[in-house]
């Protein structure tokens, strides 16, 4: 009998394992950038971000440089090749964790602010980042957005528009819809 | 008469600067229906990534690619774009493809020809502003 109980126990701790571990995934979430110049304001979208998020409170995002579209082509041209040296550094990536996950209710339908501290890596440097966003359970599916600044010096992007140098900081808007 | 003849040219001058500029700074998007492009199959395409991703990068980055395989599944993005998930011979990526919009979206399970230009691989290798060349 005791065995039996034992059992039991194995198996509901198992099946706890698993719904624990669930993962959402994305290949098709979307990131924006913006900052203002004196000839242009610069803003670009990328609608392939590659992002999972573990109910363990994982995150990983990764996105591909040349994948930004800028309404200027000129622009998307400048971004390209003297900014992020795409050809160098194709790929942006963060991989952090959720630090207030005793918050989030990944089984109930609700607006959840979340907290995470991961690496950023823009520009081939990698730096430790905390950002803050809002996590939205709907009908079993997960949506998040966040919006934060960066410092293009902490990434070593150096550059200028025509002359005119481009805003220090840049705001990033990450908004994902996941399976 | 020589005055009037300094000024008209420096006139011209200016307005060509300009015009040249302007140009430049409003050249349209690159076109990939205009483009040749590199003519290989998914699980090709795949395969470079997955033996040495410096040199597909090298090879296909950037570079409108012209991919041909079974379609895995289709969907519409967050923006109203469709999307195509070609499959590949490998169990961890396939190619993901972002069309333009109105561009005809293949059946799921059809074969398919999509060109578009590479942005590299993340889990899968992507390919945006893509079109379906499928004959």
């Amino acid at each position: 009998m005791k065995k039996a109980g034992y059992i039991f126990l194995l198996c509901t701790t198992l099946i706890a394992t698993v719904q624990a571990q669930k993962v959402f995934q994305t290949k098709a979430g979307k990131i924006k950038f913006f900052s203002t110049a004196p000839l242009e304001n610069i803003a670009a979208v990328n609608n392939q971000v590659d992002s999972k998020i573990a109910t363990n409170g994982q995150m990983v995002f990764m996105v591909a440089i040349r994948g930004f579209r800028f309404e200027n082509a000129t622009m998307q041209e400048h971004f390209n090749e003297n900014y992020m040296e795409s050809d160098k550094y194709p790929k942006a990536s963060y991989m952090g964790n959720i630090i207030n996950l005793s918050d989030i209710n990944f089984l109930k339908d609700g607006i959840y602010n979340a907290t995470t501290i991961g690496d950023l890596e823009i520009h081939g440097v990698k730096r430790k980042v905390t950002t803050a966003g809002i996590i939205e359970i709907k009908s079993g599916k997960l949506y998040i957005k966040s919006i934060f600044k960066i410092k293009l010096a902490d990434y070593n992007i150096k550059g200028a528009w025509i002359g005119e140098k481009i805003a220090k900081e840049i705001e990033i808007t990450i908004d994902c819809k996941y399976d | 008469m020589k005055r009037k003849w300094v000024f008209f040219i420096l006139f011209v001058t200016i307005v060509t600067t300009t015009l040249i500029i302007w140009f430049i700074w409003n050249k349209p998007h690159r076109n990939v229906q205009n483009e040749k492009g590199i003519v290989v199959s998914a699980i090709q395409l795949i395969q470079d990534f997955e033996n040495d991703e410096l040199s597909a990068n090298k090879k296909y980055l950037n570079k409108a690619i012209v991919v041909s395989g079974k379609v895995l599944e289709t969907s519409i993005n967050q923006d109203g774009l469709p999307t195509v998930t070609i499959q590949s011979a490998s169990l961890m990526s396939n190619v993901y493809c972002t069309l333009k919009k109105e561009q005809p979206i293949p059946d799921a399970g059809s074969i398919a020809v999509i060109k578009g230009i590479c942005t590299g691989k993340l889990t899968d290798v992507v390919l945006i502003d893509a079109i379906n060349d499928t004959k």
